[in-house]
């Protein structure tokens, strides 16, 4: 290519009624990135477009946009003959591809963003393996650049009892920390850990691969678990319980267990899921051969292999 | 002919026997065997990923195990089991000390693992297996230009460096195989976002707002169905509909199709065969308009 075609996003909400898209061109040039572009518009051409960018590496997470669809950061992205370029979604704008992080500042700036020891240390360096620590080593690498907010399905539809995967990895950096001796019980269910739908749009995108999912939300669930406290505590341990003696999950068994009494009110909707053969005539119904299932799972706990 | 040792999961079992069943009658049709994985566990979904993950992993070692023994490759229909068996598997062929922890607690039952099973969801098998351009061949009704919204969910196609499917960004399986049959693919925004299924249980407000948004979406989009390749998702699409349309204070009214049941459809099998009655949300108006 010898040139690069970019769409860009404007608008002032000072001054602009409604945002437009400008078009710019720019000469191609070898190994040139998206924030090469952006820099070449404002330099070459003496177009002020508003965007963020500190350290040019992928470690200050300033400079995340949307090109063609996708929410990238722009310092560690190839351009593209033609590119969209446009804000990140789901986030206030201040200008052009600047947007508003307050929000998210002040929900990582809620809880308790230090380790707090109990005891201190008896000796130092002090007996940690590195086992005990990769977890949260790994969360280390967070750069808060918010590309896994913006395509959290939670934050798009404006549910505002889940703080985003961004918050909760901040958090799980230090409740994962195995030198914090701090009850971060009430920081988990406020934040919302449990409403996290589970969709790995946050894995797929985060640019520092730390696997948000699997290394910050579900181990803080798991440790949410543990105290037997916030709203799906029962849930997972029905769950984990019908596995064991049934081998297969009834939805249907696994919503009563769940509800208790409560599961009266959702009676019109059960009948409905009845008459439909939604609900298996025995519920609960054991999978041929349960028996093999329940030695793996006696044997694998009772010896710990 | 294709042999697969077939896992439908936990929500065909139960609460969408309809997939299960018109899989079943899709297979026949197209010359697939399967052979039912039948005494074998639940995959984990995400609740035992969360309180167990070391049991979701015994348990899906011992699916795989089984399957090996049987010389097959597996089979689902549900994005979630998909998952959880490639990434289980993926593990264990990418782990030998893993591997052999695991077949330690599997001699309990008298089996091994060796790591040689493939996991294809039937989305992969259509596009890669029974080649898109054979399927065309087979129809027998075509969709006449339908406008079909697809909601590929989530776990079909992310986590890529799992999966490894479709491009989770700008898919395109559902869109072969809907035009091989005649539809109209509508892509809409939200086509790989998530229905909600999996707060459900713990968070019907949240899921049926999510799975709503989504619905409408696809409306504002001309759809005039939406198909899916998941039975978890078809749950909070169809059977939470109701809930979904109060949640959104707006009437959707939008019939929701497994991926079996409208391919079936196209290749002429009957409602009957589909299990197309067990819908909440009615799809008459399309099958008529498919068969006449």
């Amino acid at each position: 290519m010898e040139t690069v075609k970019a769409k860009i996003f404007r608008f002032d909400p000072g001054v602009d009624e409604r945002p437009r898209y400008e078009n710019y061109e720019v000469p191609y040039e070898k190994d040139m990135r998206i924030l090469d572009v952006l820099i070449a518009i404002g330099e070459d051409l003496g177009k002020g477009i508003a965007h963020r960018w500190y350290c040019g590496v992928k470690r200050c997470g300033a400079c995340s946009a949307m090109v063609n669809g996708k929410p990238v950061v722009v310092c560690w992205e190839p351009a593209e003959e033609r590119m969209v370029i446009e804000p990140l979604p789901n986030f206030p704008i201040i200008r052009d591809l600047v947007i508003d992080r307050t929000g998210y500042d002040k929900v990582v700036s809620s809880f308790r963003k230090f380790l707090v020891r109990k005891e201190k240390p008896t000796k130092f360096p002090e007996d940690i393996t590195h086992e005990e620590m990769i977890h949260v080593y790994n969360l280390v690498q967070c750069t808060e650049c918010l590309l896994c907010v913006s395509v959290c399905p939670d934050v798009d539809i404006g549910y505002k009892e889940f703080a985003g995967p961004m918050a909760l990895t901040q958090l799980a950096k230090h409740a994962l920390d195995p030198r914090d001796g701090l009850d971060r019980t009430e920081e988990m269910i406020g934040l919302g850990v449990h409403n996290c739908v589970s969709c790995y749009a946050c894995v797929d995108i985060c640019p520092s691969e730390i696997n948000p999912l699997e290394k910050a939300i579900y181990p803080l669930r798991s440790k949410l678990l543990k105290t037997k406290k916030g709203p799906e505590a029962k849930h997972l341990a029905s769950f984990e319980e019908m596995v064991k003696k049934e081998g297969m999950i009834t939805p249907a068994k696994l919503f009563l267990k769940d509800k208790g009494i409560a599961a009266l009110l959702k009676l019109p909707f059960a009948l409905k899921m009845g008459i439909r053969g939604k609900i298996p005539t025995k519920l609960g119904a054991e999978v041929p051969q349960i028996e093999e299932i329940r030695d793996l799972i006696n044997y694998s706990e009772r010896e710990n292999v | 002919m294709s042999r697969f040792a077939y896992y439908p999961g936990c929500s065909p079992k139960s609460s969408t026997t309809e997939s299960d069943q018109s899989m079943r009658a899709l297979a026949k049709e197209l010359s697939m065997e399967l052979i039912e994985l039948e005494s074998v566990a639940c995959c984990g979904s995400r609740e035992l990923r969360i309180s167990n993950p070391r049991l979701s992993l015994i348990l899906n070692a011992r699916t795989l195990a089984l399957a090996e023994k049987d010389n097959l490759d597996i089979l689902t229909i549900c994005n979630t089991c998909q998952l959880n068996l490639q990434e289980d598997n993926l593990k264990l062929r990418g782990d030998n000390g893993l591997l052999k922890e695991v077949n330690e607690i599997l001699s309990k039952n008298n089996l091994s693992y060796r790591g040689t099973v493939k996991v294809f969801h039937l989305v992969w098998v259509l596009n890669h297996y029974w080649a898109v351009e054979a399927l065309k061949k087979k129809v027998k009704h075509s969709l006449g230009g339908l406008k079909v919204a697809p909601f590929y969910g989530c776990h079909l196609l992310r986590p890529y460096q799992v999966l490894k499917m479709d491009d989770p960004y700008h898919p395109v399986s559902l869109k072969k195989i809907f035009e091989a049959v005649g539809g109209e693919y509508v892509d809409f925004k939200a086509s790989s976002k998530c229905c909600g299924f999996h707060v459900l249980m713990t968070n019907e407000t949240l899921a049926t707002r999510m799975s709503g948004i989504f619905i409408k979406e696809a409306m504002s989009q001309g759809a005039e169905c939406m198909v899916t390749p998941c039975p978890l998702c078809h749950v909070a699409l169809d059977a939470y509909q109701g809930e979904a349309e109060k949640e959104i204070g707006e009437k959707l009214n939008m019939p929701i199709f497994h991926l079996q049941q409208l391919i079936g459809l196209a290749l002429g099998l009957s409602e009957k065969d589909l299990g197309l009655s067990k819908h909440f949300v009615s799809t008459k108006g399309i099958i008529s308009r498919i068969i006449s």
